[in-house]
């Protein structure tokens, strides 16, 4: 087992927390203190002599093999170093220096050293103590005092009983039912009903409350399922309002999962579901059933050894960094053409993340200091950032420290001989592949033909590993929970991820009922992409034409595939990001005439440059800006920057002379602004007339519809435009003001919010006076609940990512106009973006 | 002339000489940023190595530097007496079995001991530290040496880069350290450990002077 060692400056420090250690422990964990210096008239202060002896004296317990240190600041640190490197060769390399908070860490470690855990296991505990006491503050600090003090008593008295001197607190008591706890959606949904009563309203899990308004409390509570929350409400509407989560909870927190643990408000926990029949999160739909490939990646075992030469670890550690950098590069490349740019955006984190500075420079400050190998080096910078993400309070943040963890182990691998594949699912015949966890990476690895379908203990719907899945096509349940102990390679298994179940022994029955049921699904996925083939027109005949987003000319052959009819939107800011020049006009000419070749006369719109502070170009100095969002983006970008947006018009109105080509501009908020663009497009014209060169002199310009403004000026922009754009992923951001990476106010971010149904609404009315066309080109248009409202409201073409088209199509087909007119008149009645989006979901 | 062990000694017991009369103000110093224990911990420090120094019958240079190393570490209790210890110990290393250093063997026990205290601190130039002494005090001795001036000359312009970085600390924000935790409220005062690191360079150079030659203190080593 492991010891302990605790390094203060004050020895009645470094005594106390012995002594709460040695609470917890009873004696079971070998533990010294090295406080203070033997100096009485100094006696606050270091001595490295003191820690050896202390280092020494715990290894020398029965038993041990492994010493944490823990200290306290400055000094401490040197003097446990100083130690260190004093200490005999061969428990050096079993001694190891904790960064973890002193008193947190001591508790948390001490108690993993118990249960028998390794030096790094306790150092990991140690390290998350920290993230826990920091989400216990963040939780607490933002409460209301009245809440505070009501909340204690609320809970020691347990269900029912009211805090005295206060005003009767309403309990509900919830079994969290959510396969996956409460994660960020239905929390989102808990936080926005919660926001529509008159009341305080409280979660407390254990010994943890927060506020049922705030996103971020609601969601690092970390509710997991089965978890006891106690729900209580004071003020004039508690009773409704508990009335309301109540039903939302009954509901499963409006997760539209296949779910078999039925929701339960009571105080009984959920039960578990036949052993022999699994079910989890419907992540891509299909029937499987086949022999099961377990699939158990070895994380990289990692030995520290100091006295390495610095020279030959720091070489070591960048090689390994490129050539993981390369691996990346080539998976994305993979990954950008069998699925799409979307997807294969996922690698481009990791490539940030693996090539971060400050990762690889904490690790070279352990490799040329302490002289450690390369691999420790890196492992520790790897948990120094991870615990750094972990203790964001933004939960989609601090979800990133798994994909820092993911991507640094390929590093780890790589140190260890064993290439970057390495680790990977290596299938050698079609099989079901089963998992505790597919990260993207592992994903893009396999070939799809050799899997047949894909069942991971965790998971979700929204995850990356499930988006890949459904592009790639494969069956997939996702978030089953634990039950890897009962697969066997080779094992029979069959899942249907339309349903969200896992058969671990599937009868002769159950198999001939999922082939049939599978020969179905197929049948009719195989009708969809058919017939996403043809024209998509309404019942009654109108035609809407459904084109494709596009990034480049490698994905235009992809949307053809899928039924595009077009491109809708073709964003060009691909050409001009990831390198230290802009673009030649001739490159560009080159690459809108690719994508207008493949596409044979379809319609094209491209649209110009639209980046921002956010994502400023290498080569343009741009000025810091506080808030990017609302600065200097997309057509202001290109108006003050008149020399590159030229070229891009003049690229355009060349490759427009030869294929029909539509030209959009983004980010509009004025008239001023259109009675530029001409000014340039005129001179651009003139220009290339002067030159003698082929140009479409009557090019169809149209904008984005994006700010709050455009809308409200739509009826006067018409005038000077020949067509109109939605982008709803933008302009619900801006109608709502709330920035959809911020969880706190996420939820407000969607389509459906009243507001910006209405905005869709004014837009066409005033693209009506003047009978020019109007598309949407946000999110919106690829969801298939939108259909019938989009249509009804007037749209007449959609563009969306290629995946989305075969069902958008089929959809369309099943709509009759004068129906979807009178969903789309009520609906401009709701006041809420739940009920919208509810009525639309109703089969 | 060549740095031997009663150069050391007579350094040793000059520095804590100095380190002693310096105490009270070193304490200000550290006052104004830190934890007001710098002056008061150093000289008691110096004076424990110098004592050591002074009865250890060693004439090998490695023994008595790492001595005094392993004394500072022990005796001074902050993060001081860890820099400087790991200075001497690192500087010991350099000169193990040596009962004398030629100047170039004397630079790189310096330069190797000065890695140490940048290890042990991990602190950079302008971070505000010790470091921003003994960084340009041990360019000034190479580049002195280099040049072909000789020892008292290269120790003059040694102790003078000193002096000249402990007075650049004055202006910089502290990003290591107790003084750390001020941010820019530790702007405006001078570096304590950079102080007594130039009052520690100033002594070699009058006690390898005094070794050689008559004494010729052009600096009492205030601050």
């Amino acid at each position: 087992m492991i010891g302990l060692v605790l390094v203060s400056h004050s020895a009645l420090l470094a005594q106390g927390v012995a002594e709460i250690v040695e609470q917890m422990v009873q004696g079971r964990v070998p533990l010294a203190a090295a406080g203070g210096t033997d100096q009485p008239e100094a006696p606050i202060g270091t001595d490295p002599a003191k820690v050896l002896t202390a280092i020494d004296a715990v290894y020398s317990a029965a038993g041990v093999d492994g010493v944490l240190v823990l200290m306290d600041l400055g000094s401490a640190i040197m003097s446990a170093e100083a130690a260190v490197e004093m200490l005999e060769d061969e428990r050096r390399g079993r001694v190891l220096l904790c960064e973890a908070p002193l008193v947190e860490g001591a508790v948390a470690a001490a108690v993993r050293a118990m249960t028998g855990g390794s030096l790094q296991e306790a150092a990991d505990e140690a390290r998350a103590a920290y993230a826990i006491k920091a989400q216990q503050l963040a939780a607490l600090l933002h409460l209301p005092a009245a809440d505070r003090a009501a909340q204690p008593s609320a809970l020691t008295a347990g269900a029912g009983a009211a805090p005295a001197g206060a005003a009767p607190a309403r309990l509900l008591t919830i079994v969290v039912p959510n396969r996956l706890g409460l994660h960020a959606r239905p929390a989102a949904r808990l936080v926005s009903l919660a926001a529509q009563y008159d009341a305080n309203i409280t979660l407390t899990l254990d010994s943890r409350t927060a506020a049922a308004t705030s996103m971020n409390q609601v969601a690092t509570l970390g509710a997991r399922q089965g978890d006891v929350l106690v729900v209580s409400a004071t003020g004039p509407q508690a009773e409704e309002a508990l009335a309301a989560l109540e039903a939302l909870a009954v509901d499963n927190f409006g997760d539209p999962i296949a779910v078999s643990a039925r929701s339960e408000i009571i105080t009984e926990t959920v039960e578990r579901t036949d052993e022999a029949e699994l079910s989890g999160i419907a992540a891509s739909d299909g029937i499987a059933f086949g022999s099961a490939f377990v699939y158990r990646p070895q994380a990289a075992q990692v030995q520290e050894v100091t006295g390495a030469d610095p020279a030959v670890e720091r070489q070591r550690l960048t090689d390994a960094i490129a050539a993981v950098a390369d691996h990346l590069r080539s998976v994305r490349a993979d990954v950008l053409q069998r699925v799409g740019a979307g997807e294969a955006g996922i690698f481009d984190a990791h490539l940030l993340m693996v090539q971060d500075a400050e990762l690889l420079r904490s690790a070279l400050q352990d490799i040329e200091l302490r002289r450690v190998n390369a691999e420790a080096g890196w492992q520790r910078s790897l948990q120094v950032m991870a615990t750094r993400y972990r203790t964001l309070p933004d939960p989609y943040l601090a979800r990133r420290a798994e994909d820092v963890l993911d991507v640094g182990q390929r590093v780890l691998r790589r140190l260890s001989g064993v290439g970057p594949d390495e680790g990977g699912p290596l299938l050698t015949q079609p099989s079901i592949l089963v998992a505790h966890e597919l990260k993207p990476s592992d994903l893009a690895r396999v070939q799809p033909e050799m899997v047949l379908g894909i069942v991971t203990e965790l998971g979700s719907a929204s995850d990356h590993s499930a988006i890949l899945a459904r592009a790639l096509g494969l069956p997939a349940v996702t978030g089953v929970g634990p039950f890897l102990g009962q697969v066997e390679n080779g094992q029979t298994l069959a899942l249907d991820g339309s349903a969200g179940c896992v058969w671990l022994a599937p009868t002769a029955d159950q198999l001939q009922e999922l082939e049939q049921k599978g020969e179905a699904w197929a049948k009719e996925r195989a009708a969809v992409q058919q017939s996403a083939q043809r024209p998509a027109a309404t019942r009654d005949g109108r035609r809407i034409l459904v084109g494709a987003n596009i990034n480049g000319p490698s994905d235009v052959a992809h949307a053809l595939n899928l039924g595009a009819e077009g491109v809708g939107l073709f964003r060009t800011e691909y050409l001009f990001l990831d390198r230290v020049s802009p673009p030649s006009e001739e490159e560009q000419l080159d690459t809108y005439r690719l994508v207008a070749r493949q596409l044979k006369g379809k319609p094209l719109i491209v649209r110009t440059l639209d980046v921002g502070g956010d994502k400023p170009l290498p080569y343009i100095r741009s000025e810091h800006e506080a808030n990017p969002f609302l600065g200097r983006r997309g057509l202001r970008y290109s108006l003050d920057r008149p020399a590159i947006f030229k070229q891009q018009l003049r690229a355009i109105l060349r490759a427009a002379a030869e294929q029909p080509i539509k030209i959009m501009f983004p980010m509009v908020s004025t008239f001023d602004e259109l009675v530029l663009v001409d000014a340039l497009l005129d001179e651009a014209c003139s220009e290339l007339q002067g030159e003698g060169l082929a140009f479409d002199d009557d090019i169809a310009r149209g904008i984005m519809i994006e700010t709050p403004a455009a809308v409200m000026a739509a009826d006067y922009l018409v005038r000077l435009v020949d067509f109109f754009s939605i982008g709803t992923n933008d302009l619900a951001q801006y109608m709502m003001a709330a920035d959809r990476s911020n969880a706190a106010v996420a939820n407000l971010v969607t389509p459906y919010q009243p507001a910006v149904v209405r905005a869709i609404h004014q837009v066409v009315e005033a693209a009506r006076s003047k009978g020019i066309p109007v598309s949407l080109c946000g999110e919106l248009a690829g969801d298939p609940r939108a259909t019938p409202l989009l249509i009804g409201l007037g749209i007449g073409e959609l563009s969306m990512s290629a995946p989305a088209i075969p069902l958008v199509k089929a959809r369309i087909r099943e709509i009759d106009t004068a129906r979807s007119q009178t969903l789309a008149a009520e609906l401009l009645t709701y006041e809420s973006a739940v009920d919208i989006e509810a009525r639309l979901s109703e089969p | 002339m060549a740095f031997d062990a009663e150069t050391l000694r007579a350094w040793l017991a000059l520095a804590a000489e100095r380190l002693q009369t310096a105490k009270d103000d070193l304490t200000e110093l550290d006052a104004a940023i830190g934890d007001a224990d710098h002056g008061i911990n150093i000289a008691r420090g110096f004076a424990a190595a110098a004592d050591k120094a002074a009865a250890n019958p060693s004439d090998d240079l490695g023994v008595l530097l790492k001595q005094a190393g392993m004394t500072l570490m022990s005796s001074v209790g902050g993060a001081s007496g860890m820099l400087y210890g790991n200075f001497f110990v690192q500087a010991a290393n350099a000169a193990a079995g040596k009962s004398e250093l030629s100047n170039s063997e004397l630079l790189a026990a310096f330069q190797r001991g000065r890695d140490g205290i940048v290890q042990r601190g991990r602190a950079a130039l302008g971070d505000k530290t010790m470091v921003d002494a003994w960084g340009p005090a041990l360019d000034a001795l190479a580049s002195g040496l280099d040049g072909g001036g000789g020892l008292t000359a290269a120790l003059a312009a040694c102790a003078a880069a000193a002096e000249e970085g402990r007075d650049a600390t004055i202006p910089m924000q502290a990003r290591k350290g107790r003084a750390s935790y001020l941010g820019p409220r530790s702007a405006g005062h001078m570096d304590p450990g950079a102080a007594s690191s130039a009052i520690l360079l100033a002594a070699l150079r009058d006690a390898v002077c005094e070794s050689g030659a008559p004494a010729q203190y052009s600096d009492n080593g205030s601050v």
